[in-house]
């Protein structure tokens, strides 16, 4: 589990450079790994070449430098394209105890585990239509014929450049950025995290007793793909998300519309939204640590009776996991079939078993109504969940994972950049409403069956079969929104709404979890919009109303030209982040107990694309080289060596028209005449001393280099008339006798050397 | 300092200083001194102090022979084995390069 998250792209430190080599068919690969010659390679593939083999044959043969996935958005999808592995998550949870994923049967069994792998070579992702054209024209121009000579002229390639800067795996890579060294500090990597997002249905007050039950719902927060900033995750996780929203939302405007939302209740409903559950349940297995510890959801304080009691695993009556939702299943007769999958030990429990049952029944009485059936799966194998770390702690816990599929994913793209709204028949209604079979229906009718039979759970004074519940078509519609936010854009009305912005990044939501200390956006949006849907408005100005119980928020759900108002809330985050690295000391690293998944830092990724020249050419361009730079030590050598031969032109010795005495002097001042333009008139120009030691006495007559005013290397036209040194030493001027006349111009007083 | 311009004296007052001073973990201070003093030790016409000079020299000589080969065998070993010394190397290591084990 201590792998460094070196799935993606690791180059070396000036980048990797490739010849390009686009594998369409199975020739193109052979060819690639048989006959090519000009190595290393960037093998260019489309996402149906994009397999196990493919891939591994080429970090075998070597050859290959790097890959470029090419992923044109109007081509055709490949059927199954999932890079995680076949048991997602496969050491950790209850795998600690026993074997959850059968091998035989795995959950993901078109999962190719590519991510997994450490390649050695960078593998970029890209769509940009303009950019894969260019490509394949220079490929097509310059690399596609004559393949067998390739050789022998220039070819077009890439260079990649993703320098990362941890090496070996997480726990070297902690202990080298937590290490002070002497002369420089600096970070290799950042342990993945973020944060968990909490609410409970009623205010949990500061004098509850300590023996109140919990049931929780809870979804995944996070999904992850093999490539930065591209996840997402439609189905896993954004169907669940959605469906806990929607269920809290209803079950929020039951519990109001009942008007018992401020009594006291022995039955809370804790929502939770676990973050990094893609990366060994790290969100997960950090509540479990928390409540272990009687720090969930905070740390108490030392006023700790200002605090609602901590929350600990034995708190938990039931625990409900929204997984993967879809309407990808089969569907018989206007009926759509959902499993509730159940950890089998825990059916032991006769009051456990008791429970579940019960809240299936129920589950399964409201559901008629809408045409949906949840059915029971008991076995040995346990879908990956959230649920796990909490069973994997303790085996008490009567829980249950609701999911579209029953003992294999439905999803063919899970946690890949494919597993986006298409994956998911999704489509934007705008305000229309949703047909009856779209997901946007099913995850309304899911989320008002669900909320329905937690309120009968919670407050089970009475069978309430006239609930007071909207129909389920303006839910429907708010959940066609949801998804539009997550799928299609951030920039969308209801999380311009739970921001109070007008504008948001305009882009899918991608839902990476991130790293330690840096919330990504996707958990803010997602806990606010909690916030926003439960909606409980109080009466407060937008000064008052800053502190933790309560959000400034927009009150219309287009966010726009709206004054805000105050929303009193239980909505919280909680961190999600892996004890193992800051919170236990001396952590056994090799126990696989908890997530120790790292990113490494790394410099911003960037590729160009170029034309290599061949290797004649490049050898003779280097040999050109060689040689030019001998030839100019040569010309330096002989120049200096006879330069007074050859700048003899501009040299001028001076007369000796005085009796001027010896001066160690290192200026001489020297009246000049330009005969410039057909004018001629006087200027002081300085001569320095050329040929001549500093320390020696100088003379007139001897040697001085003199450049002219207008044109530092023309010295012809300059003719001296007369010669003043200064004399350094003793800080005076002597002129010479001639130079107090104005048209003085006589002969000059030099001759060329 | 120009040692043409100095007294021979003075060249042995310094020539001594810079050997004992190399004592002090110092190599480069006798590598310094080995080549700076070689011309006075063994091409100058003979002068009284001379004798002593070339003795420092001499021994300031063996000492940097001596370090070059104690520290580039300890590097040699160093950089070979850092990466399997593992957290031990990690510790007595002034900077840690990155992307490489």
């Amino acid at each position: 589990m201590a792998i460094i998250d070196q799935h993606l792209l690791h180059s070396h430190r000036s980048g990797n450079v490739g010849v390009i080599h686009c594998i369409e068919t199975e020739t193109d690969l052979d060819w690639l790994l048989d006959n090519a010659t000009a190595e290393p390679y960037m093998a260019v593939i489309q996402p149906h070449m994009f397999t196990r083999e493919v891939m591994l044959a080429l970090k075998a043969s070597g050859k290959v430098n790097g890959v470029v996935l090419i992923n044109n958005r109007s081509a055709e999808r490949p059927q199954y394209f999932s890079h995680e592995d076949t048991c997602p998550n496969r050491y950790s949870g209850l795998s600690n105890v026993e074997q959850t994923c059968n091998i035989s049967k795995p959950w993901n069994p078109h999962g190719t585990g590519l991510m997994l792998i450490d390649w050695g070579f960078p593998i970029f992702h890209i769509e940009h239509e303009d950019t894969i054209s260019k490509l394949y024209e220079c490929y097509q121009k310059y690399n596609a014929h004559n393949k067998d000579e390739q050789l022998d002229r220039s070819l077009c390639a890439l260079e990649m450049n993703s320098f990362m800067s941890a090496a070996v795996d997480s726990e070297t890579c902690i202990r080298r950025s937590s290490t002070p060294t002497i002369l420089n500090r600096i970070r290799y990597c950042d342990p993945l995290g973020g944060s968990n997002i909490w609410s409970t249905l009623y205010p949990r007050f500061k004098a509850e007793e300590t023996n109140r039950t919990v049931v929780v719902v809870a979804a995944r927060l996070d999904g992850t793909s093999m490539f930065d900033g591209l996840v997402p995750g439609a189905m896993s996780p954004v169907s669940g998300i959605v469906t806990l929203l929607m269920t809290a939302k209803i079950l929020a405007s039951i519990a109001q519309n009942a008007s018992d939302v401020d009594v006291h209740h022995d039955n809370n409903v804790l929502f939770l939204l676990l973050n990094g559950e893609a990366y060994d349940y790290i969100g997960s297995s950090r509540v479990v640590w928390d409540m272990k510890n009687g720090m969930f959801p905070m740390k108490p304080s030392s006023s700790a009776t200002q605090e609602p009691p901590p929350l600990y695993l034995h708190n938990i009556a039931l625990f409900v996991e929204l997984g993967q939702i879809s309407t990808l299943g089969e569907k018989r007769a206007n009926e759509t079939t959902l499993y509730f999958h159940q950890h089998y030990p825990t059916s032991n429990n006769i009051l456990n078993r008791y429970r579940m049952e019960k809240f299936v029944e129920n589950m399964n009485r409201y559901g008629e109504l809408v045409g949906l059936k949840f059915s029971v799966i008991n076995d040995k194998s346990f879908p990956p969940a959230s649920l796990q770390s909490f069973l994997a702690a303790s085996s008490d816990i009567s829980g249950m994972v609701l999911a579209d599929h029953e003992s294999q994913y439905l999803n063919t793209y899970y946690h890949s950049i494919m597993d986006d709204g298409q994956a998911l028949n999704y489509s934007y209604q705008n305000g229309s409403k949703p047909s009856t079979d779209s997901i946007q229906k099913l995850v309304a009718n899911l989320a008002r069956t669900l909320a329905q039979t937690l309120y009968f759970y919670v407050d089970s004074t009475g069978l309430r079969d006239e609930l007071d519940v909207p129909e389920p078509d303006t839910y429907a519609e708010l959940v066609d929104e949801l998804f539009h936010c997550y799928l299609d854009s951030m920039d969308c009305p209801v999380f311009r709404a739970a921001t109070n912005k007008t504008n948001l990044q305009n882009k899918p939501a991608s839902l990476y979890v991130g790293v330690n200390g840096w919330n990504s956006p996707i958990t803010t949006l997602t806990g606010l919009t909690l916030a926003l849907l439960v909606n409980q408005t109080v009466n407060r100005t937008e000064k008052n109303c800053h502190s933790d119980e309560y959000i400034w928020m927009s009150n219309s759900l287009d966010g726009s030209n709206s004054s805000g108002v105050c929303i009193k809330t239980t909505m919280n985050f909680s961190k999600a982040m892996s004890p193992a690295f800051y919170d236990i000391p001396d952590y056994d690293w090799s126990s696989g107990k908890y997530s120790t998944w790292t990113e490494s830092i790394w410099r911003e990724f960037t590729v160009r694309m170029f034309l290599k020249p061949s290797r004649s050419h490049e050898t003779l361009t280097f040999s050109l080289g060689v040689v030019v730079l001998s030839l100019s030590f040569l010309i330096v050598y002989f120049a200096n060596s006879r330069s007074d031969i050859l700048f003899g032109s501009t040299l001028f010795k001076l007369e000796k028209n005085s009796k001027q005495p010896v001066y160690t002097s290192v200026k001489y001042w020297v009246r000049l005449l330009e005969e410039a333009g057909g004018g001629s008139y006087v200027r002081d120009g300085v001569a320095v001393s050329a040929g001549l030691h500093s320390d020696k006495a100088v003379q007139l007559g001897d040697t001085v280099f003199l450049p002219s005013h207008s044109q530092p290397q023309v010295y012809s036209t300059v003719s001296v008339e007369c010669v003043k040194v200064q004399c350094q030493q003793q800080k005076r001027n002597i002129l010479c006798p001639s130079l107090g006349s104005s048209d003085g111009l006589g002969a000059p007083k030099y001759s060329e050397s | 300092m120009d040692l043409s311009k100095m007294k021979n004296d003075r060249k042995l007052y310094l020539c001594r200083w810079y050997y004992r001073a190399g004592f002090a973990f110092l190599p480069f201070l006798w590598c310094v001194n080995s080549i700076w003093f070689f011309t006075e030790a063994f091409r100058k016409p003979p002068y009284d102090e001379q004798k002593e000079i070339k003795k420092y020299v001499i021994l300031s000589g063996i000492g940097t022979i001596i370090w070059t080969a104690v520290l580039i065998t300890w590097i040699t070993i160093f950089q070979l084995h850092r990466a399997e010394w593992g957290e031990i190397a990690d510790q007595i290591s002034f900077i840690i390069p990155t992307g490489i084990p």
